[in-house]
């Protein structure tokens, strides 16, 4: 297993070692063995950047998101009550973005690519959610604007802490 | 004689008992349709406790997915006879309990469930009448349907009363016997004035050149008998054009004995060479004696219309004080955004009306009127006579396509002709004010009113190129009409860009209060959120609006009629908002505000309107204050 993971030079899993380990479908050992391989095979500084902490940091962004998702749902399908943009092609979008907002943090948290293109992606992400954000606004959903925008101050952050992390 | 003096004598009794008790009796109200409650429990101070009474869905709504056409819902509930009274799209009459919205009864006529004269079935309420004597069918509910058949019925029952017409049901289309192309469709309930119905009708308004002509007619409440009937169509040119019909609600001075008929425009609406004659009644507001069905004075508003500027709705009344003189007098709200104030004895303008020179046409055949009447005070609506320029905002994201429909479209004021080119249309046909008309509090002489600002293009498409077109979708006021028997169908729509966004600049939408004494504006501000794919605008944007607004004597306006699906109470003094809710679609009707066992109400239908945006609705929800 270990062997095929470290031919794959562009996709692997950013912490994979860590979810290995915790799922102890492998051992710590090799865990660890993984991660020093990705970052060799990467060229990368070969201090390990902490992946916990790099997980929280994105796990902080994550959480409103998922939030923003649950939000974006009833916006759109109005379970509970009308919601004055339920079946809209506007709420539609929003919850279109709020997918791709939970779905884009969960890749920048795992995925492990090249400097440029997990910076790429991150703004590309941060994009999107600030879009998100303000459809979220115009539709009078003041409440999934919120989690939407904690989403984007989360990813910021996440995103520079990592930067200087890394840069370090 | 008692006869023709009853009438009169309960008209004013009912009149009397309503401003005491308020009740809230027809369409606009009451018969001199104020819009005015003398509810003081609603003021700017309380209003914000508003909460939900009761809320009820009549279950009669298509969006027009199915099999059955899209509901168009404007009806106002009337309260009488300790019930509130509904009428339904799908032509049944629902009357519920007012303090808990339960339902006591419904009456279904059974009718079609066609879009007869309409593109959707359309409903605005129910009319109530009562002898002031106990009984069975003492107390009336009439209910008219697309197919031409008014309903009476028992208002504490629901059965019908079969001592009206033909076992309670009115064939009124027996009357349409000339030009007969569509049938009388009665989707606004009579006016009721003592004992008779005051009856108008609407139809096919685009499809023909030669179309039923218009007439008022006098029913009499108990038997259904026709007691008179007033046409507004010279005879002469009864074989050349048609129309000029009552489609919306009327209103009455019954010390005065008159009816006061909105008069629409002629057939076709929008090119008439076959009707080059003068038409003294066409596009008017028209005082009928209510006895003999005499017009005794007509004021045209629009001469020789070519732009389907009905009058839309029915005029208020009003007694003006002005120079130590009391004036009765009437005001006219108008497609044009133009407000006549007229002396309603003659018929003449309080205010000056200048006739201005107007932009001739170049289609082929017509001749446009030279100049029309202008009514500069009170100001226009929604500075209605000046154009409201490119949007840079739609410009810059449809890559100038705003610029250059400017550029390629014709506009030269208000009343430039359709033409062939295609020409800038504003006030659109849905007008700066429709049915909704004004609300005017009696006290002050201070009037409320919403008006909206659509710009629409229309192209008169020859008839060769007309009749090969693949493809004439027609909706509810935009699309494609063939208006058979010209030399010319239309094409109509809202002037937007690819995305859908308006192509000229905000706002939508405004509310405003005027002054009659001095014909002052005293504020004019944007109102509701305009709304496009779910996103709403800013509030400087302002919304369109259909429907109609309500002054209490505690100072505050109710209103729904914006886009974005909410109703509002207003303070009156400043047209500020003091409270909204959120209900499920626009409610474009007029609401109700009444008093029923000590508690004070106001009742909105949410019908919803495809001319604002797609979303339907049979809500029904009453709003009181906390005990």
């Amino acid at each position: 297993m270990f062997r095929e993971q470290s031919q794959v030079r562009w996709h692997q899993v950013h912490d994979f070692g860590s979810i290995l380990s915790l799922s102890a479908a492998i051992s710590p050992t090799e865990a660890t063995r993984l991660r020093r391989c990705r970052c060799m095979l990467l060229g990368t500084n070969s201090k390990v950047v902490s992946l916990t902490r790099m997980r929280i940091t994105y796990n902080a962004a994550l959480l409103p998101s998922l939030v923003a998702l649950v939000l974006a749902v009833i916006a759109y399908a109005a379970p509970f009550e009308n919601t004055g943009v339920n079946g809209s092609i506007g709420a539609l979008l929003a919850l279109i973005g709020a997918v791709a907002t939970v779905a884009g943090t969960v890749l920048v948290m795992v995925l492990r690519v090249g400097r440029r293109l997990w910076v790429s992606l991150n703004l590309i992400l941060l994009i999107g959610a600030g879009l998100t954000t303000v459809a979220a606004y115009f539709l009078m959903q003041y409440a999934f604007a919120v989690m939407m925008l904690l989403t984007c101050v989360a990813l910021v952050f996440a995103l520079v802490w990592n930067l200087r992390k890394k840069a370090a | 004689m008692f006869r023709n003096f009853l009438p009169f004598l309960l008209v004013a009794a009912s009149a009397t008992a309503s401003a005491q008790e308020a009740d809230w009796t027809a369409f606009h109200g009451d018969v001199a349709s104020t819009k005015f409650s003398n509810v003081k429990s609603f003021t700017p101070e309380t209003v914000s406790d508003l909460e939900r009474a009761w809320e009820y869905h009549t279950g009669d709504v298509s969006d027009g997915s199915g099999e059955l056409p899209q509901t168009v819902w404007s009806a106002t509930p009337i309260y009488a006879n300790d019930t509130l009274y509904l009428g339904t799209p799908f032509y049944r009459i629902v009357a519920l309990d007012p303090a808990t919205g339960e339902e006591r009864w419904s009456y279904s006529s059974d009718s079609r469930l066609e879009a007869l004269t309409q593109p959707a079935l359309k409903n605005r309420g129910v009319s109530y009448w009562e002898s002031g004597r106990e009984g069975v069918c003492e107390k009336r509910v009439f209910l008219g349907t697309m197919d031409a058949e008014l309903h009476a019925v028992d208002a504490d029952t629901g059965k019908r009363c079969t001592d009206f017409a033909d076992g309670g049901v009115l064939n009124v289309n027996q009357w349409n016997d000339v030009n007969d192309v569509f049938p009388f469709s009665l989707l606004q309930p009579p006016l009721v004035v003592g004992n008779t119905l005051l009856l108008g009708w609407a139809g096919n308004d685009w499809a023909y050149s030669v179309a039923p002509p218009g007439n008022l007619m006098a029913i009499d409440a108990r038997s259904g008998e026709l007691l008179w009937d007033t046409g507004f169509v010279p005879p002469e040119m009864i074989p050349r054009t048609g129309t000029a019909n009552i489609w919306t609600a009327m209103t009455a001075d019954p010390e005065l004995g008159l009816v006061y008929a909105p008069v629409s425009s002629p057939s076709p609406n929008y090119w008439g060479g076959q009707r080059l004659e003068p038409m003294r009644h066409a596009t008017t507001v028209s005082a009928v004696d209510i006895e003999t069905g005499e017009i005794v004075w007509s004021f045209q508003h629009v001469h020789h219309d070519i732009w389907d500027y009905d009058t839309p709705s029915a005029p208020t009344l009003v007694d003006i004080e002005r120079d130590g003189e009391t004036i009765p007098a009437l005001v006219q709200a108008t497609k044009q955004g133009f407000l006549f104030v007229l002396d309603r004895r003659t018929g003449k303008p309080i205010f000056p009306v200048e006739e201005r020179p107007v932009p001739a046409s170049a289609a082929e055949g017509e001749v446009a009127a030279p100049t029309q009447p202008f009514a500069m005070t009170p100001p226009p609506l929604g500075n209605a006579l000046e154009f409201p320029g490119v949007w840079t905002l739609a410009d810059i994201v449809s890559f100038g396509q705003c610029s250059r429909d400017r550029e390629k479209y014709l506009y030269e004021g208000i009343f430039t002709p359709p033409s062939e080119q295609g020409t800038l249309f504003y006030p659109g046909t849905a007008g700066a004010t429709n049915w909704g008309g004004v609300a005017v509090d009696p006290r002050n002489d201070i009037l409320y009113v919403n008006a909206s600002r659509i710009v629409q293009t229309i192209r008169l498409i020859p008839r060769q190129e007309y009749e090969e077109l693949q493809s004439k979708e027609s909706g509810n006021e935009a699309g494609y009409y063939p208006q058979e028997g010209a030399p010319y169908g239309i094409h109509l729509t809202d002037w937007s860009n690819w995305l859908g966004m308006p192509c000229w600049k905000p706002p939508f939408g405004t509310f405003s209060a005027i002054d009659l004494r001095t014909g002052e504006r005293l504020y004019e501000t944007p109102f509701g959120l305009a709304q496009l794919s779910g996103f709403y605008g800013f509030e400087s944007w302002g919304s369109p609006t259909l429907g109609g607004p309500v002054v209490t004597a505690g100072g505050v306006v109710f209103i729904g009629a914006s886009m974005d699906s909410r109703v509002r109470a207003l303070n009156a003094a400043t047209g500020e908002e003091l409270w909204s809710d959120l209900v499920e679609a626009p409610a474009v009707s007029i609401p109700a505000v009444f008093t029923h066992e000590g508690a004070d109400y106001v009742v909105f239908a949410v019908g919803g309107n495809s001319i604002l945006k797609p979303e339907v609705s049979d809500q029904v929800v009453a709003y009181r204050l906390p005990e």
